[in-house]
């Protein structure tokens, strides 16, 4: 700091007014960082005749390395170190007439001294060397300034083993254990006292590979899409083997079971099953689409309420989740559970008046297979010359199928196909009685007639390879997929791209869903756009299924009581395995409004449910969960020092890196506000996870 | 197994939002609906599934008795379990199912009003017309979906904005300027309360209905500011601006009906803790706040499911009706209370009615018309209004061979009654319903 001077003393000798001879110096004391430099600037009033001014450091004139050294006209230079035993100097300007004869010595006319605290430099760390390790040991070599032989480097506040290299470098060495795979690392570089302080903070992060095969964006987007949320594993895990190797590997892996133990329990537990799995399974893309078959092919807990029936429904699904579509249909045909949903099970032949029940004839073919419409490939609807959409069927073939899928009944233990109506038993598939099947010639769809006097087996076969070759199947479920997985909007191209694969994967075979599924999830309008250039229309809205557990996943929740979590997506109207009809926990066609586009999810978003999410949000942060919910935040509290670091952290973690600028510099105002690191966390994270930027995957 | 049959509800889905605003309407004050002074209130109870009416409401004469015994078979009540009622000329005499005892009482204080045989209808419709294939009938009759969603938005080719909501839209202007929704559901997203310009609120019956709060008050205040900017910044991205939109809307005025209803006149009339009954003691308690939130007029959203029995109808419609019968008594005994029985209209809706005959699981499938119940202090009840089709399979009101009842009076009429009583003036009410035109009588006489 410099002020201004009556004389600024540039050189060492001056002439002053005569008087009482008088020295003051700027500042009067001063508190250094090695190495630093600092000016003292001295005044000189009342001396009159030519002097000299002499700066010395603890008395030596000029000072010394150790000491610091000091300029003539008082630049002071500190040591390389703060030299013991107080870390003190004193700083001394001195007055001096020179002297009147050439043996005669100089005259002290005024002196001052100015004491000066040494302090250790403060560390910055510009660089670090790799930023990307892998599990196990590591070494990272920082680059920087400030170093000392005594700084030590912590990471998340744990001290490291350090190796001091110079005053410009360190090396560091650690372990990162396969829990921390995708994790941050964070270091900072920390001196002693005098004047402890410590460095910025430096990001490395924990990965199986050193070369990326996507980016975090990308594989963030993709994971969205195929799992029950991205976990810093899971990215890590897919950046690392790109997207084909990671489907098969995915298409390839066993399946997490819901095991027997959960037949005799109440449907509760299988819920609690199913967010354990959601959480933690690594098939994370069988139990995704099984989810989205289970939303398609409803049976609700509504009114099978009975794990031991449920259950078997539902391994279908996830079995058979990469089998063909054929196989779903029969085998979910054939469920006890289905059977009991929609009236097959023991459902009669007509008799006289008295029809059979068309429940399950009805919704077959409505919401499982051809939907209400003829359709082109694309799932735009086949038209007549008045522009009027076509009707798959009317009430006559809803009575020809319904009559196709009589006469079947509960399993027994006897051998062979029951002859009377058997009571509830939910140990296999269902088991025909021929006497109760309606024998007569039926008109299925498309012009195909099934003959008198077949079997109930050979009826339902033909009946459910009917529907299955129906055109309308690839376009209608294709679509339903895509929604489900992808989009709420998908263009007619995306439909028909996908419909294509659905007809035929490439080998000519029919309904193959490994193929659908790829088509789904690889196809150009799935992957992720560009910051900025998303389409208008894009995205999908997270049911409240995936919304709780992709912000568990990301946050790496240890969740210890499950049931909570499905009591918690109830209250925002998705009570899982319970939807409140066949037609699902929300509807495919649902338009959301005040707006041309479908938004399925958006039915069970209300400014009601909206709240209650946002609620949630800050009872999980708040830690309002207890020891159900625990979330280790010691990274994110060691971020909030520097709080854009913090809102990147929570943008990468919850947005893949994608948040708008205009809601980052909203969140760090509002973080930089918060009091606490606590509270900072909290801010961060409950801005991110109650906005739409968070909730539409997109 | 089969153990309860409830929630079956919100299967209602938007077609396409076809319909085009009358907005220059909105603005203009209305002098004959402002004259109108006063309060009033309609409130929809949706039966989701398709309520079989068959058994709703039953004609006792000797004819019609004999043929519903005779048609429904194993699904016939008897007339002994029936409660009596009868028109209001006495001639008729009707039985309600032994369950709405309640609905039997205010029937009797002439506070209730049966409609016989609504249902969707693009216009007057003959099974000659069908026959000959000259009907112009709604889109996927049958289908719960379209059907539920053609009840709400009164499009028979499904799709568009509700005929709440447009009534809404035309009537919102005697409401508070502070644009509190004029529409309000307590029982989730329903098409039926979105307009073109009005846009309904949502309340869960029962629940805390707001923002909890957390942190120091100071950075709470710069927390809540970002958090406005982040709803409300356009994000180009319209599924992020509607979820955005959303949450704010309920964020905006969710503490003006909290402290309205806390506000609110008390009422000491108790409600059945089931589903139903909690959703109308919510609306009930948002009625008592009326003056707070300076509300003229009001139209809610009610409903619950279980109503799609294809097997063993008998006992769950009756678990249905045990659920229905005592709210409906208790809500009215509510706006009795409140002093505004005769402000609130209350009134039913389901997707369709159901096969007048028998499958073999002694159930009903999917059918076309339906009767329906229109309840409060001004309804001109104790009455039976609209016609009873013949209740013959492959009668001359059959449109196929189960008893599927083509409607004799349309839901556009149906609909026309109420939203004239809450104040839709004519030209308006053809935007409302815009197949009303196709019917000789836009008013069915039930609301005087």
């Amino acid at each position: 700091m410099f002020r201004p001077l009556q004389w600024t003393l540039i050189f060492g000798i001056a002439s002053v007014a005569s008087g009482a001879v008088t020295v003051t110096v700027t500042p009067e004391r001063a508190t250094l960082r090695v190495v630093s430099q600092q000016k003292f600037d001295s005044t000189v009033t009342g001396a009159i005749t030519p002097y000299n001014l002499v700066w010395t450091v603890n008395g030596i004139a000029g000072g010394n390395a150790v000491l610091g050294t000091i300029t003539a006209d008082g630049l002071y230079t500190t040591p390389a170190a703060p030299n013991s035993p107080d870390n003190r100097v004193t700083v001394r300007v001195q007055v001096m007439k020179p002297a009147t004869t050439p043996t005669g010595a100089p005259t002290q006319l005024a002196a001052k001294s100015v004491p000066v605290s040494l302090q250790n430099p403060r560390p910055a760390i510009s660089q670090l060397q790799p930023s990307i390790v892998k599990p196990g040991p590591f070494e990272i070599t920082l680059t920087g300034s400030g170093f000392l032989p005594t700084t030590k480097v912590l990471r998340n506040k744990a001290e490291q083993v350090v190796r001091y290299v110079s005053s410009t470098q360190l090396v560091v060495s650690g372990t990162s254990t396969d829990q921390q795979i995708g994790d941050l690392i964070v270091l900072k570089a920390t001196n002693p006292s005098p004047g402890a302080s410590g460095s910025n903070l430096a990001l490395a992060e924990v990965h199986t590979w050193t070369q990326p095969l996507m980016t975090h964006a990308n594989a963030h987007s993709f994971l969205r899409l195929a799992s029950f949320g991205p976990t810093p594993s899971s990215l890590d895990q897919l950046q690392g083997m790109g997207i084909q190797p990671w489907l098969n590997d995915q298409f390839a892996m066993a399946p997490s079971e819901f095991p027997n133990t959960l037949l005799r329990m109440p449907l509760e537990y299988s819920q609690e099953h199913f967010y354990r799995l959601a959480l933690t399974a690594p098939d994370q893309l069988r139990q995704r689409v099984a989810f989205a078959l289970h939303k398609i092919w409803v049976v609700s807990g509504v009114e099978v309420d009975c794990a031991e029936a449920f259950i078997p429904y539902y391994r279908i699904l996830y079995s058979r989740a990469f089998d063909n579509y054929l196989n779903i249909m029969r085998d979910v045909a054939l469920n006890v559970a289905m059977g009991e949903y929609l009236d097959m099970v023991n459902n009669k032949k007509g008799v006289g008046d008295s029809l059979p029940n068309e429940n399950w004839g009805r919704e077959l073919m409505q919401l499982f297979t051809i939907g209400l419409s003829k359709l082109n490939r694309d799932g735009s609807a086949v038209t007549d010359l008045l522009g009027q959409p076509q009707p798959t069927y009317g009430q006559a073939e809803v009575l020809e199928v319904t009559r196709a899928f009589t006469g079947w009944t509960y399993p027994d233990t006897r051998a062979g196909s029951p002859t009377s109506l058997n009571s509830p038993r939910y140990t296999g598939p269902m088991e025909p009685v021929q006497r109760y099947h309606d024998t007569g010639v039926k008109k299925l769809l498309n012009g195909v007639v099934v003959p008198a006097g077949q079997t109930a087996e050979k009826d339902l076969e033909d009946a459910l390879q009917n529907l299955f070759n129906h055109p309308n199947v690839g376009p209608f479920i294709g679509k339903q997929l895509i929604q489900q997985l992808v989009t709420s909007n998908p263009s007619s191209g995306y439909i028909d791209r996908v419909a294509a694969v659905f007809n035929n994967n490439g080998q000519g075979v029919r309904g193959d869903m490994k193929a659908v599924v790829t088509a789904v999830l690889t196809d150009n309008e799935a992957r992720p756009a560009n910051a900025g250039a998303l389409r208008p229309n894009a995205g999908k809205l997270q049911e409240p299924v995936l919304f709780i557990s992709s912000m568990l996943r990301a946050l790496k929740a240890r969740v210890t009581d499950h049931p909570f979590v499905a009591d918690l997506s109830s209250d925002m109207a998705q009570r899982v395995f319970y939807p409140p009809s066949v037609f699902s926990y929300f509807s495919p066609n649902y338009r959301i409004p005040g707006t041309q586009l479908f938004g399925p999810e958006f039915q069970i978003l209300s400014t009601a449910t909206a709240m209650v999410r946002a609620n949630f949000v800050t009872t999980l942060v708040t830690g309002g969960f207890g020891s159900d919910v625990r979330i280790d935040y010691n990274t994110m509290y060691t971020l909030t020092e520097d709080p854009p670091k913090l809102v990147d952290q929570v943008n990468k973690l919850l947005l893949g890196g994608k948040m708008p600028k205009p809601m980052y510099t909203s969140i760090l105002t509002a973080v930089e506000a918060a009091p606490s690191k606590e509270e900072k966390v909290q801010t961060a994270l409950y801005l991110t996870l109650s906005s739409g930027q968070y909730q539409v995957d997109k | 197994m089969r153990t309860r049959r409830e929630f079956l509800k919100k299967c209602c889905s938007l077609g396409a939002a076809g319909a085009t605003a009358h907005v220059t309407r909105l603005g203009l004050i209305n002098a004959n609906a402002q004259s109108a002074s006063g309060y009033r209130a309609l409130v929809c109870v949706f039966l989701f599934g398709g309520n079989d009416a068959n058994n709703t409401i039953v004609p006792l004469d000797s004819r019609n008795y004999a043929d519903y015994t005779r048609g429904r078979g194993p699904i016939a009540l008897t007339a002994a379990q029936l409660l009596a009622i009868a028109d209001k000329s006495g001639a008729r005499p009707f039985g309600l199912h032994p369950q709405l005892a309640g609905l039997q009482q205010l029937y009797i204080e002439k506070r209730v009003a049966a409609v016989l045989n609504v249902g969707t209808l693009v216009k007057p419709t003959t099974k000659q017309m069908i026959a000959s294939g000259q009907a112009q009938l709604p889109r996927n009759l049958y289908s719960h979906s379209d059907q539920t969603q053609q009840w709400q938005t009164s499009n028979p080719q499904g799709g568009g904005t509700g005929w709440g909501g447009r009534a809404a839209d035309f009537m919102q202007f005697m409401n508070s300027a502070t644009g509190f929704p004029t529409g309000i559901s307590v029982n989730g997203n329903a098409a039926f309360l979105n307009g073109n310009s009005s846009r309904p609120l949502n309340v869960n019956p029962g629940a805390r209905f707001g923002l909890d709060g957390f942190g120091d008050p100071e950075a709470a205040k710069a927390r809540d500011a970002a958090m406005q900017q982040i709803l409300t910044f356009n994000t180009g991205v319209q599924l992020i601006t509607s979820a955005n939109g959303i949450l704010n809307a309920g964020i905006q005025n969710s503490q003006a009906i909290n402290n309205a209803i806390n506000a609110g006149t008390p009422f000491t009339t108790t409600f059945p803790a089931t589903g139903l009954g909690n959703q109308l003691q919510q609306v009930a308690r948002i009625i008592a706040a009326r003056n707070n939130l300076a509300m003229n007029r009001q139209i809610f959203f009610c409903g619950f499911g279980g109503f799609d029995n294809h097997n063993d109808l008998l006992p769950s419609q009756a678990d249905r009706f045990s659920q229905l019968g005592p709210a409906l008594l208790q809500f009215y005994r509510a706006t009795e209370e409140l002093g505004v029985a005769g402000s609130v209209t209350t009134f039913t809706e389901s997707e369709f009615s159901r096969t007048f005959n028998s499958n073999t699981g002694v159930g009903s499938d999917h059918a076309w018309g339906g009767h329906h119940f229109v309840l409060g202090g001004a309804v001109a009840g104790g009455d039976i209004y609209g016609q009873l089709p013949v209740l013959q399979i492959q009668g001359p009101d059959d449109a196929g061979d189960r008893g599927l009842w083509i409607p004799s009076t349309g839901l556009d009429q149906y609909g026309a009654t109420l939203a004239r009583w809450f104040g839709v003036q004519a030209p308006d009410l053809n935007t409302v319903f815009p197949n009303l035109v196709n019917f000789p009588s836009s008013d069915l006489g039930f609301l005087g």
